[in-house]
This record gives C-alpha cells, sequence and structure tokens, in this order.
C-alpha cells in the first residue's frame, strides 16, 4: 500500500510483516542514522508524510508544513522568509529539507538537535503554525482514519511521541544525491556535464575559491556554523540565539548545495535573489564581521567563471528527487 | 543518654538555623524507615503579606497595579533530609501550575521518619532539561503537553510568569509582561532547614512553598520593572534576574 498515492481517507493496511522501509541510498552516500525507536517502516514514513501535507497542523488548518517545504522547490517555498497562518511572516528562510537524516544540528541556529524534536519547532511558532500540541492530538484523535495510521505505525493512538516520529521518519527518506553532477563524479555518466559545467566544478573545488571549504562532503556542507560577513550588524544573531557567546553572533548553520539552483532566494534571511548575487558577495569577501569565517577571503572572477560556476552549481539538482512521486500524497 | 544529649543540642541547632534560609545542605548517613508515609507539598502566591491568585490585582513597591495571568515553574530532586539517615529523595520533578488547584498541589508518597531540612532545584537538572518532551505520557510534567518547552531550543522553561501591569495608574493594564527562563545555566538547588518534620502513616504534613511576588519584582538584589523590563524568552542578563529573584521570592512553611 506504499504505492498508494491518493490521499483520500480511505483506509490503508500495512502488512506488519512487509512493513520494513527500503531506503535506496545514492553512491557514495553513506548509511543512514536512523534513531532506535523510531526505525523505518511504511507505515511511519506514509503517516509522516500524510502529516507532512495536512493543514490540519496549524491553528486555522490553513498552512501544512509543504506549505513552507515544496517538493518541486527542493523543500524550499521561494519566498524571502516563509510565511505561516495568517499571513505572518517568519523569521527566516525556509531551508530545503534534502538529506536532513545527516544533519547533526537542525535549523539555521542549530537549536535543534534531531529531526523528531525539530518537528515541534513550527507547530509552536506563533509565526508559523502556531497550534497547541493539546489541541493538535485532540484534532487527530477524532480522525479515524489517522487513529488507525497511529495504530499501524507506532501502536498507540496519535499523541505527541507518534506525530514527532512520523514526521521524522518522512524527512528522513527525503535523500538526494543523484543529480548530474553526481552520475559525473560516480562515472556512472562522464558525458551529461557540459563543458561549462566542468568548467564551473574546477572553479568550485579549485583553491583560489575554496568552496569545499564549507561546503564539502557528499551533503555540500560541513554541518557547521560560519559568519559569511553578510551583514556589520545581524539583526538576527543566529547561533549566538542558542550559545548566548558573543563570538557566535551572524553564525549561521552552512547549507547544502544540493538543488541550490531550486532554493532561491539564499541566506538565513533570503536577502540574495540569485546565484549570481550569492558568487559576488563570496568573491567581495564579505562585510569586515569580528567573527567573520577565516574561508571567506573575496576572490576574482570573470563574468564568464561566474556563469560556469553558476552552471555547475545548477548540475547539483536531482530530478529524480524534485520530481519524487513517494514524496507526495 | 549520649544520644539523648546529641539529638537534643541537634534539634536545638536546626532550630537556630531555621531562620537561616537556603544554606547548605547536610549529608547524611545511616537508613531511614520504610514504613511509607505522605507529605502534601502546596505552593501559593503571596503580597503584601496576603494570598494572591491568578488575575488578581496587586499592587508592587512603586505603587503600580498589575496582575499575574500564569504561573509556572518547576522543582527538581526534591529530597528530604532525615534527622538521622540519608537524604530521601521525595520526587525528581514537579510542576506547579497557578492555573489550577491540581497544578499547586501534590501528595507525594514517601517514608515515615523526622525531617530537618528540605533540598530542591529551581528548574530541572541539566539530565531533565536535556530531554525529548514528546516521550513523556500527556500528565508528565515533562510531557510536551504542559507547554513548558522551548522547542526553538530544544529546553524547557524553568519558569513562566506572564501578566498585565498599569504603568501610569489611570487604571489601564496597558503593560503585557512576559518572563520565561530556563537553562542550565539558570539551574540552581536551594536547601531549606525545617523544625523537626515528623512523617507518619496516619497524618498528612503540608510543605508549603511560598513565592512572594514582591520580592520577585524588588529582590534584595535587583529589581524587575515590568514596564520598562516587559519580557525575556531566551537566557539574556534579564532571566538571570529572574531566576535569581524567584529564588529569593521562595520561602517555605510546614504545618
Amino acid at each position: 500500500m506504499w504505492a498508494c498515492r491518493k490521499d483520500s481517507k480511505r483506509f490503508v493496511s500495512f502488512n506488519k510483516h512487509n512493513d520494513e522501509f527500503d531506503l535506496e541510498l545514492p553512491p557514495g552516500f553513506p548509511a543512514l542514522p536512523v534513531p532506535e525507536d523510531n526505525k523505518l517502516s511504511k507505515s511511519r514514513v506514509f503517516l509522516g508524510r500524510k502529516l507532512f501535507f495536512d493543514p490540519i497542523l496549524s491553528r486555522d488548518s490553513s498552512v501544512s508544513c509543504a506549505s513552507c517545504h515544496l517538493p518541486a522547490k527542493a523543500f524550499t517555498d521561494g519566498k524571502v522568509l516563509s510565511i505561516g497562518i495568517e499571513g505572518r511572516v517568519g523569521m527566516r528562510n525556509a531551508p530545503t529539507l534534502a538529506n536532513l537524516a545527516y544533519a547533526t544540528h537542525l535549523m539555521f541556529d542549530g537549536g535543534i538537535p534531531t529531526l523528531e524534536l525539530q518537528v515541534l519547532a513550527p507547530l509552536a511558532d506563533h509565526n508559523e503554525m502556531d497550534i497547541d500540541i493539546n489541541e493538535l492530538v485532540e484534532r487527530l484523535r477524532k480522525d479515524k482514519y489517522y487513529v488507525a495510521l497511529f495504530q499501524q505505525a507506532y501502536m498507540r493512538p496519535p499523541d505527541a511521541f507518534g506525530i514527532t516520529r512520523a514526521i521524522a521518519a518522512y524527512e528522513r527518506t527525503l535523500i538526494s544525491g543523484n543529480s548530474r553532477y553526481d552520475k559525473f563524479a560516480h562515472g556512472i555518466d562522464t558525458t551529461c556535464l557540459t563543458e561549462s559545467e566542468k568548467k564551473g566544478m574546477a572553479l568550485f573545488f579549485s583553491p583560489q575559491l575554496a568552496c569545499v571549504s564549507c561546503h564539502g562532503g557528499f551533503t555540500f556542507t560541513n554541518n557547521q556554523f560560519e559568519n559569511n560577513g553578510l551583514y556589520l550588524q545581524y539583526a538576527d544573531t543566529g547561533r549566538a540565539r542558542i550559545t548566548m557567546q558573543a563570538s557566535d553572533v551572524g553564525k549561521f548553520k552552512v547549507p547544502t548545495l544540493r538543488n541550490i539552483n531550486e532554493t532561491a532566494p539564499y541566506m538565513h534571511d533570503g536577502s540574495l535573489p540569485d546565484l549570481f548575487a550569492v558568487i559576488e558577495h563570496y568573491a567581495s569577501g564579505g562585510k569586515n564581521h569580528p567573527n567573520k569565517s577565516a574561508h571567506i577571503q573575496g576572490f576574482s572572477i570573470t563574468p564568464q567563471e561566474k556563469t560556469d560556476l553558476v552552471h555547475f552549481l545548477q548540475s547539483l539538482s536531482d530530478e529524480k528527487f524534485l520530481n519524487n512521486p513517494n514524496f507526495i500524497p | 543518654m549520649k544520644n539523648l544529649f546529641f539529638f537534643s543540642s541537634f534539634s536545638l541547632f536546626l532550630l537556630f538555623i531555621s531562620c537561616n534560609n537556603k544554606a547548605k545542605a547536610p549529608t547524611g548517613s545511616g537508613n531511614i524507615s520504610a514504613i511509607p508515609a505522605n507529605v502534601k507539598i502546596k505552593t501559593s502566591l503571596w503580597s503584601a503579606g496576603m494570598p494572591l491568585t491568578l488575575n488578581q490585582t496587586a499592587t508592587d513597591t512603586w505603587g503600580r497595579d498589575f496582575r499575574l495571568e500564569l504561573l509556572k515553574y518547576y522543582l527538581s530532586d526534591i529530597t528530604l533530609y532525615p534527622n538521622v539517615g540519608d537524604p530521601l529523595l521525595l520526587k525528581d520533578v514537579l510542576l506547579f501550575n497557578f492555573d489550577n488547584q491540581q497544578g499547586r498541589e501534590f501528595i507525594i508518597p514517601t517514608s515515615t521518619g523526622t525531617y530537618g531540612g528540605i533540598s530542591f532545584g529551581i528548574g530541572l537538572n541539566p539530565q531533565q532539561n536535556a530531554a525529548d518532551p514528546a516521550t513523556y505520557p500527556p500528565s508528565h510534567p515533562l510531557s510536551v503537553m504542559q507547554n513548558t518547552y522551548w522547542t526553538w531550543a530544544t529546553k524547557y522553561r524553568f519558569i513562566m510568569i506572564d501578566g498585565k501591569g498599569d504603568s501610569n495608574g489611570d487604571g489601564t493594564f496597558d503593560v503585557l509582561f512576559s518572563y520565561h527562563a530556563g537553562d542550565d545555566l539558570l539551574y540552581e538547588t536551594v536547601y531549606f532547614p525545617l523544625t523537626n518534620v515528623s512523617l507518619t502513616h496516619n497524618t498528612l504534613p503540608i510543605i508549603e512553598i511560598k513565592i512572594d511576588i514582591d520580592t520577585f519584582f524588588d529582590g534584595p538584589n535587583d529589581s524587575i520593572d515590568f514596564v520598562t523590563e516587559t519580557a525575556t524568552h531566551s537566557t539574556n542578563p534579564l532571566a538571570f534576574k529572574v531566576a535569581a529573584n524567584f529564588k529569593e521570592a521562595i520561602s517555605i512553611d510546614v504545618y
């Protein structure tokens, strides 16, 4: 029944002897870290997916997780800042959810350590879903369909445990690693990159640009917090909001570059509209904030090289991920 | 005879230090009775020497009216100190919520004995503060259903005080204040000497934790002006002041 993609309110049943979720990982990806209390199963991922797309999760039933995390936009929303219920403007730009299963910290400030705990944040946030978890549980318990799904997935009625686990289970399956770059890099298709993209790739990995200082590895992020010199004074203190350390002011989690072409606008506040603007920011060396990363040194780049670099970044788009029918109801 | 002399002296000593709130907790030795008993722990709110309830108007030390609309706080590792024997962990965590009577008093099973002190952490110990709130049953103090969890920071709010104040005496409660404090750095354990509290199997002694809101706003070391210091929802300097003044606002009564 995992293949059932109609979000109709008809009961689905999962064979308890064949509920194991078979997740195919892209080449070069390590085993998926999965917590003991939330092993992947078809019923859990199915439930999580249903919850993810259901506006029942917001106070006025107007906003779902998918409102700010659209699959076709690599689970971002294309907006500068996310919009919650009643048109409330969120604090930050919606980040992609690709490969969060491997993330060691979640949110731009890294204040949340697990996918399960992260689920609670947008639910409670006044500017996002703004729902009392007690109200949400009550709503779900009134819905026989959800009661059945929770029972199958977690052998319990709808509750905070099941809500957090199910959505996290679904999010854990959002793996992206099948871009044209990946096919080229793994020798699956050595002809799939254009000459411009190859030149851009050479620039990306060059010591002059040193993009990989922060955007390395299979997820194209070092999972660290860096101040990239975006501002001299930060309205949003970033990592310091969590640590209260002055040395963390203006530091934000380094985002993945996978599907970066689909996730504009960029930066924690969505202030840079396109990839050219991002490259120009890094080429300039950024503002001299005291916490600015030593990796941000500035560099010279010609207009053609910028174009090549953008083309390479576009080759990180994973069409299979962006159009995966299993990700949508 | 020697023992009698010792216990009499010790009792006098406890009586003497009972005026000395928040002293250092003693260490005990030996065993306590295993005979079951109960103790009630309740909390109450006070202003100007009178009991206060939520939404009741009170006046701060500067003559400005205010009302509290929410008061919740955690105590953890609540421990009784017998006159003889090892300290007894009474309860790992309690969440006091002034919104309803069930949230203001708890009957806790314990053991008979005579106790000369109580200690507790104001807030949650670091292990509790790092808990996943979705893993607890709804009625548990650490459950996410209690609405005390800071989801963006994955930690609990130890103290939550919300209310309204009249900034200029015109009868309009024009100021909203909201003091939420919670962080491992704010966690502090306090000890209160008790004057020989006897727990027996057929009595129900009450340990009342009294919160003097006047001291909270105008503490011995610092004051909180609800007009100019309206909110803290993080670990900023005001949060430290909130935690410090809340500690000073606590006193214990046993009867």
